[in-house]
């Protein structure tokens, strides 16, 4: 599978009506283009500027590939994001969080509903293959000592450089090396779970300083309450 | 020649995956104030027209309305954009062009409003 978002900053100039025309046709785009699954908005509550979150995913590269060439994505989605368009409602931002993704076995994302947060990690280039282990086992493991995760999945933000096809890489920088997706059912099992003493919340609260060897050179945190979209609710 | 409103078949949400197999039209329409629609146009020859050919579109038409009636003016260009798979490329091949996003926040700058709708040729239109 192929886990996917769309993180944008919106224009402050942009109508309201267009703002929520853009909205709809995110989270319910599941409903003109099949291969698009787990369909959800969110409008984020951190403090980065990025307003709009859109989370999706695929089944495989080939229904990706599909979704890039459905007339949907280029009627409708595009006109309210491509630069040139005189309905765009995005803004530029430097932050370099707009596309960002992994692949993954299964929905091991999937979150009925409740908070999102998102963990993007610049990881250092030369970390040593065990460190990147070691933090990948404890996000997976972080559920045990903090039973408010109901999701954590830690992976290399490999979309970032495969955006046209899912497959090939387009050569080009990425600003966050690394996602940590995080799910939470409430805004009080999020809280409950910053302030709380597991190791990577320590950690976090910590700014990294140090964690395994100092191999978080710089983090960006995204939180919002799902809004499901057109047939989300299938946990498939 | 570019027919539009009422000649031309309107991809929607509800269209097939098909309806970009044909020959396809990116079609903009948009609203200047009289005194910037000169300066629109020209940023859209000098700047528009050549990342857009470079990318694999071709400029179509490029109309615009009297500047003298006491309203905005309405800038209309079309590009012929290929089927579904070519447009894929061309989108690719602006969001990595440099001088794409300069056009784009070159034009926002000047624009008061506008659409962009991607138009399909009906079987009687001549560039069908």
């Amino acid at each position: 599978m192929l886990r996917r978002f769309e993180i944008y900053a919106l224009r402050p100039d942009a109508p309201a009506a267009a703002r929520e025309r853009l909205r709809c046709a995110l989270r319910d785009c599941a409903r003109f283009i099949p291969e698009v699954r787990h369909s959800a908005i969110g409008s984020n509550l951190s403090a980065a500027p990025l307003q709009l979150v859109w989370e999706h995913a695929y089944a495989s590269p080939e229904a990706y590939q599909r979704y890039m060439v459905h007339p949907f994505h280029a009627d409708v989605l595009d006109r309210h994001l491509l630069a040139d368009s005189p309905e765009r409602v995005v803004a530029d931002s430097a932050l370099g969080a707009g596309l960002l993704g992994y692949g993954c076995e299964a929905a091991d994302y999937h979150l009925p509903g409740g908070v999102r947060r998102l963990v993007l990690l610049r990881l250092a280039d030369d970390a040593p293959g065990n460190r990147l282990r070691s933090f990948a086992t404890a996000a997976h493991e972080a559920r045990a000592q903090a039973p408010q995760l109901a999701v954590s999945v830690f992976a290399e933000n490999s979309f970032a450089t495969r955006w046209f096809d899912g497959v090939s890489e387009i050569p080009g920088r990425r600003s966050w090396t690394h996602l940590w997706e995080q799910g939470f059912r409430s805004n009080a099992d999020l809280a409950a779970y910053r302030a709380g003493g597991s190791t990577l919340a320590q950690a976090e609260r910590g700014g990294w300083s140090g964690w395994l060897d100092g191999i978080v050179e710089s983090s960006l945190e995204i939180i919002y309450t799902l809004e499901p979209g057109w047939g989300y609710e299938d946990p498939g | 020649m570019l027919a539009v409103d009422g000649v031309t078949l309107q991809a929607n949400g509800g269209a097939a995956a098909s309806a970009l197999a044909t020959m396809s039209f990116l079609v903009d329409v948009i609203q200047i104030e009289p005194a910037h629609a000169d300066e629109y146009l020209r940023l859209v020859r000098d700047l528009g027209v050549p990342v857009m050919t470079a990318a694999g579109a071709a400029l179509v038409a490029c109309w615009s309305t009297a500047r003298d009636h006491g309203e905005d003016v309405d800038v209309l260009v079309a590009w012929s954009i290929g089927d579904a798979a070519r447009w894929n490329e061309i989108r690719k091949n602006l969001v990595l062009d440099p001088r794409w996003h300069r056009y784009g926040r070159e034009v926002a700058r000047l624009r008061r409003g506008g659409t962009r709708r991607i138009h399909h040729a009906a079987d009687f239109s001549p560039d069908a």
